[in-house]
């Protein structure tokens, strides 16, 4: 796969096109190369655009590049959950893979709890590769690839981005925590709360950590600030703890049914931070696909 | 029941598609295991599977109502009677009616279109047509079913009073029996000055009578109008939400209109209070459910409401009872 091959294939996927199953097994495979380079804490450098969950939503993706700067213009570090919910999880994360195989060094992609072969199987994205592709064989190249997905990025030392939060195995940043954040991503969701020290959610919904914790953590490793994803926040982004940890939500009008704006995280040269607030695309430019029906309620 | 009118506008076919919607997502609730119901299966014609937040708020509807139901049928030993408007698929009747529930009279109205798809489906399911008994009778062109405990009716809400309960007493509606009245998504679909009327009558005309709504709610936040809107993309006018916008509102229908008690919550407070723990967590087992702040924001827009009206004094006390066991405010 040549230059311009990647860069028809961008352009299509941009078009929200599919390309063929032969072509997604090209892509994986030379992605498998550079993600296996990667570290589970991968370094980046700023200026880089920190974004948060985007499943599936293919043109509110569109309306954040049109915020935040086309790639490889601006560098991009998504927190995961790129796939699940929305309609478009398969052309969503193929465009973002082959931006990342195209430009590696400008464009980070970590996992989220919704990279998993499980929850894909639940929440939509087995599904639509079905429906697109007649076959799972595209569901299974993009898992193959989810295993090799960093867990967490650092940038310039300072700011550290996970999909979900920090878990008990981990305190250090040295610390070989693969396992324990596989399993923490896989199947537990990590949520900041107002508690100290370490919880379980009441609703068993997985662990909760708390200021303490959070204090702890930034001290230990030296950091400025924790950017994390996986919470929908209304507003965009949430900051908590004396702006020691901050939750970013770039899936506007989530599940096309909750009404929030989304955000993303713009760190300049300096680790000066600025917020893009954005809103979902136009009904007219989003166009609900004709045989998925609206989303649902309780009728 | 001669001058019952057949309303067949386009925005009424689209609310007897909400009964479709309703019954395929308690069937997909049903089948992950959620709640038990061995007859919904019969009434659903294209299956589907939905995803694990709606699988969770039909089951917390599902539970939520019955609670109250049973508590109401269980007040002392009489018989009563129950009144489910816009009953569409519901299988209520037949689930407690296989758990040896009994009623003086079981009643269901819908308008023709769905009764007469109710009466096919019952007739070609002996376990449906069993339950209703042997001395069932079919009527006004097979769209109604007269048994000994349960009657399906066929008609238009808005004429509750003037054209519905003449024809209910003539099939053995009783005013002097305690009724329940039941709205599933139901009023919220009519204009407040339709639904006002059935909420009045039930105060004013019984001896004894309950209401359980069932609806949306809170229509002006982001999440709300968002609902609305999309709603109305499938062509669904919540034409009731904006009289009854929240649960105080929810109250004062039933207190300004001759109830003498009213409550309202919505399905987080059931949810989060009114389901024991051990359920919930039976529940989490079986799907996995991680998008708890999505989860908050709908079931903030459902409430379940309830009031009663009681003629005589004595009677609160046992109406009070039909009220959740709150096991927050419990130390196990």
């Amino acid at each position: 796969m040549g230059q311009s091959d990647l860069d028809e294939q961008i352009e299509k996927l941009r078009n929200c096109e599919l390309i063929s199953e032969e072509e997604v097994r090209e892509l994986c495979r030379k992605a498998r190369e550079i993600l296996i380079e990667e570290s589970n804490v991968q370094r980046v450098n700023a200026p880089v655009t920190v974004c948060g969950d985007i499943h599936g939503q293919f043109y509110d993706l569109k309306e954040l590049f049109k915020v935040g700067g086309d790639c490889p213009k601006t560098n991009y570090l998504f927190l995961g959950d790129f796939v699940d919910r929305g309609f478009y999880s398969v052309e969503t994360f193929l465009l973002l893979l082959s931006l990342k195989v195209r430009y590696p060094d400008r464009i980070t992609l970590i996992r989220g709890n919704h990279e998993s072969r499980q929850i894909t199987q639940v929440y939509g994205f087995y599904d639509e590769c079905l429906r697109k592709y007649g076959s799972v064989n595209v569901w299974r190249h993009c898992c193959e690839i989810f295993d090799y997905m960093s867990l967490s990025a650092i940038v310039d030392d300072k700011i550290f981005c996970v999909h979900g939060g920090l878990s008990p195995a981990i305190s250090s940043l040295d610390q070989v925590f693969i396992t324990h954040m596989f399993i923490c991503l896989r199947i537990l969701p990590l949520n900041p709360d107002e508690i100290e020290g370490w919880g379980l959610s009441p609703r068993g919904a997985g662990y909760l950590f708390g200021g303490d914790i959070v204090a702890q953590f930034i001290h230990t490793n030296n950091l400025e600030l924790i950017a994390r994803a996986h919470q929908l926040v209304m507003e965009g982004y949430k900051l908590m703890f004396n702006n020691t940890i901050v939750t970013v939500w770039s899936a506007p009008n989530y599940c096309y049914r909750c009404g929030n704006v989304a955000a993303i995280l713009k760190l300049d040269e300096n680790l000066v931070r600025e917020y893009k607030i954005f809103d979902a695309a136009p009904q007219e430019v989003r166009g609900l696909p004709a045989k998925k029906p609206a989303p649902d309620y309780f009728l | 029941m001669t001058s019952r009118k057949l309303n067949t506008s386009n925005q009424d076919d689209v609310i007897r598609g909400t009964d479709e919607d309703a019954v395929t997502s308690k069937l997909s609730a049903v089948n992950m295991g959620y709640i038990k119901d061995e007859y919904v299966k019969w009434f659903v014609r294209r299956p589907a599977r939905r995803s694990p937040i709606i699988n969770r708020g039909t089951y917390v509807r599902n539970i939520g109502l019955d609670t109250l139901i049973i508590k109401f049928l269980e007040i002392d030993d009489v018989k009563k009677q129950i009144v489910s408007l816009g009953a569409g698929s519901d299988t209520r009747y037949f689930h407690l009616k296989s758990l040896s529930r009994k009623f003086h009279k079981y009643f269901e109205i819908d308008f023709p279109e769905i009764t007469a798809k109710k009466v096919l489906t019952i007739r070609k399911h002996k376990e449906l047509s069993d339950l209703i008994g042997d001395d069932a009778k079919l009527g006004k062109d097979n769209t109604e079913i007269y048994a000994s405990d349960y009657c399906l009716l066929s008609g238009d809400l808005r004429g509750f009073v003037q054209e519905m309960v003449p024809w209910m007493e003539s099939n053995g509606f009783d005013r002097s029996i305690p009724t329940l009245f039941l709205s599933e998504c139901v009023m919220i679909y009519m204009d407040s000055n339709d639904s006002n009327k059935i909420v009045e009558w039930a105060a004013s005309n019984l001896i004894t009578s309950m209401f359980i709504v069932y609806e949306q709610i809170l229509p002006n936040d982001v999440f709300g109008s968002t609902m609305l809107q999309n709603l109305r993309l499938r062509n669904i006018e919540l034409r009731g939400i904006h009289a009854y916008p929240d649960l105080e509102s929810q109250k004062e229908r039933f207190l300004s209109r001759g109830w003498i008690h009213a409550e309202a919550v919505d399905i987080n407070k059931v949810h989060d209070s009114y389901i024991d723990p051990k359920e919930l967590a039976r529940i989490s087992r079986l799907e996995f459910l991680d998008e708890f702040e999505e989860w908050h924001l709908l079931a903030a827009h459902y409430c379940i409401a309830w009031a009663y009206k009681v003629t005589d004094e004595s009677q609160k006390l046992l109406y009070n009872k039909v009220q959740f066991y709150d096991y927050k405010n419990v130390t196990h």
